[in-house]
C-alpha cells in the first residue's frame, strides 16, 4: 500500500539532515575541516578541508590523506601507471579534481562550494575504487576471462582443468592449467600467465615436463606480455609454444587452439 | 588461507604470536604526501605480516599518520589486523552506531565486522596510550609480540 507524502516535509527532513551532517571547523592556522557524510569502508571519514584562496573561492583539498589510505594496503606507485593511472587522470579530466604530491583538490567559487564539495566526495570515492583493480584481484578476473574464452572455442569434455602429468615425480607440484585433447595423440597444454612469477613457475613445468618426456604442445597466454620482465618472457618462450600476448587477441586464440584440438 | 579461516580466535593468535622482522633496515620512502615504511615479518609458523608506517607531510597534517599490521593470505591479499590511527578524523563504528571524536584510536579486525559488514577492521576504539607516530609504533610492537626494530618513544630514536 503506497502512503501519500508530502514532498514539502521531504525537503525539509532532507535539508535538515544534510545539514546536520555536515560540520565545519577551523582544524589549525592553515585549514577548515569540513565534516561529510562521505566514508571509506573501515569507518573513517574522507578528510576534506578547505583553503581559502588569496582570489576568491577555496580550495577543496583532502591534504594529502586519501593516497595515504589508500596505501595502507595498496602500492600506490601503481595509481600512478598503466590502467590505474589512465583511469586516475580520467577521474580528474571528469571532475576537474587536480593532484599535486598526493593531495587532490578542487578550485572552487564561493556561491558553488556545496556542489564541489559534493563533486570532491564523488571524485574520491571513484579514486578509492581503483583499489578494486589491485593484483591479485586482476589476477583472478585474467583467469575468470581466460576459462570463458577457452569454453567458447573448445567443448568442456575435451578440457581438463588443472591437469597433472602423472609419468613424473612430485607431479602434483607442477601442475598445468589446461589439458586439451589434441587432434593427434598430443594433448595441448595451456597455461595462463598473469605475472612475472607465474611466467617462472611455467618456465618450471614445461622444463620438467620435457625432461620426462611427456609429449605435448603448448600454448603460453599472457594477460599482457609487455608486464612480465623480458627476461622471465624469453625464458618462457624458449622452452613453450606458441605465444598470445593477451586475451584482447580472440581471433589468434581461437586460431591456435582449434588447429591442434581434436 | 583465505577469508573462511577469519575468526576472532585466530585473529587474536596471529597478533599475539612472536614475530621478526626481516628487513629492520628497510629504506623509507617520502613521496605522494606521506613518509611511509612496510617492514616484512614472518612468525615462529611461517606466516608473512606487514608492518606499515605511514606520516601525511602536508602543513598541518602532523597528527595523521598511522601504523598498522596485515597478514597475508595465500591468495596474495592483505588482512588488516590492527592499525594505529593518529587524531586527524573522527570515526564511525557502523554496528554499534557511535562515533569517535578526533582522538587516537585503534581499528581492530573483527568476525562480527567482516561477516556484517565486509570490512574486518571496521571497528576501533580510542585510546590515549600514544600521541605520535612513534609512540604509536612502540604500542604496536609491544601489543603484536614483535621482535626485531628496536625503539623507545621517550628517547626519540625511531624517526620516520
Amino acid at each position: 500500500m503506497s502512503t501519500i507524502c508530502n514532498i514539502d516535509d521531504l525537503q525539509k527532513i532532507l535539508c535538515a539532515s544534510f545539514c546536520a551532517d555536515i560540520k565545519v571547523a577551523r582544524k589549525n592556522e592553515h585549514l577548515i575541516r569540513v565534516e561529510t557524510p562521505f566514508y571509506f569502508p573501515d569507518g573513517d571519514p574522507y578528510q576534506i578541508y578547505l583553503k581559502e584562496i588569496s582570489t576568491g573561492g577555496f580550495k577543496i583539498t583532502d591534504a594529502g590523506h586519501t593516497l595515504m589510505h589508500l596505501s595502507y594496503e595498496n602500492d600506490i606507485d601503481e595509481f600512478q601507471k598503466g590502467t590505474r593511472g589512465a583511469l586516475l587522470q580520467q577521474i580528474q579530466l571528469e571532475t576537474g579534481m587536480k593532484e599535486d604530491d598526493g593531495e587532490f583538490y578542487l578550485e572552487s567559487a564561493s556561491n558553488e562550494i556545496h556542489i564541489n564539495l559534493f563533486r570532491f566526495g564523488q571524485a574520491l570515492t571513484k579514486i578509492y575504487d581503483l583499489t578494486f583493480l589491485n593484483r591479485t584481484r586482476v589476477e583472478n578476473t585474467f583467469y575468470e576471462d581466460l576459462d570463458r574464452s577457452i569454453i567458447k572455442i573448445v567443448d568442456e569434455e575435451k578440457i581438463i582443468r588443472d591437469y597433472i602429468f602423472k609419468g613424473m615425480e612430485s607431479a602434483e607440484d607442477y601442475p598445468i592449467d589446461y589439458y586439451i585433447k589434441g587432434k593427434k595423440e598430443e594433448p595441448l597444454y595451456l597455461f595462463g600467465i598473469p605475472n612475472r612469477d607465474k611466467a617462472r613457475l611455467t618456465t618450471i613445468i614445461i622444463e620438467r615436463l620435457l625432461r620426462h618426456n611427456a609429449k605435448f604442445e603448448s600454448l603460453i597466454v599472457f594477460s599482457d606480455f609487455d608486464s612480465v620482465p623480458k627476461n622471465d618472457s624469453k625464458r618462457l618462450i624458449n622452452v613453450g609454444g606458441e605465444i598470445i600476448s593477451s586475451l584482447d587477441a580472440k581471433d589468434d586464440l581461437s586460431r591456435k587452439i582449434l588447429k591442434r584440438v581434436a | 588461507m583465505g577469508l573462511e579461516v577469519i575468526t576472532d580466535e585466530f585473529i587474536s593468535k596471529l597478533i599475539k604470536i612472536k614475530k621478526s622482522v626481516e628487513n629492520p633496515r628497510t629504506r623509507k620512502k617520502r613521496e605522494s604526501g606521506n613518509e611511509r615504511a612496510t617492514y616484512t615479518l614472518y612468525d615462529e609458523e611461517g606466516n608473512r605480516y606487514d608492518l606499515y608506517l605511514r606520516q601525511n607531510y602536508y602543513l598541518g597534517m602532523s597528527d595523521d599518520f598511522s601504523c598498522g599490521l596485515s597478514w597475508l593470505m595465500t591468495g596474495g591479499e592483505y588482512f588488516t589486523l590492527i592499525r594505529y590511527n593518529g587524531s586527524s578524523h573522527i570515526h564511525f563504528n557502523k554496528i554499534e552506531r557511535n562515533r569517535l571524536s578526533f582522538i587516537c584510536h585503534i581499528h581492530k579486525a573483527t568476525k562480527k565486522y567482516l561477516d556484517e559488514t565486509g570490512i574486518a577492521d571496521g571497528f576501533a576504539e580510542e585510546s590515549s596510550r600514544y600521541s605520535t607516530l612513534e609512540e604509536a609504533l612502540f604500542c604496536l610492537i609491544q601489543d603484536c609480540n614483535i621482535e626485531g626494530l628496536n625503539i623507545n618513544p621517550m628517547q626519540g630514536e625511531f624517526k620516520l
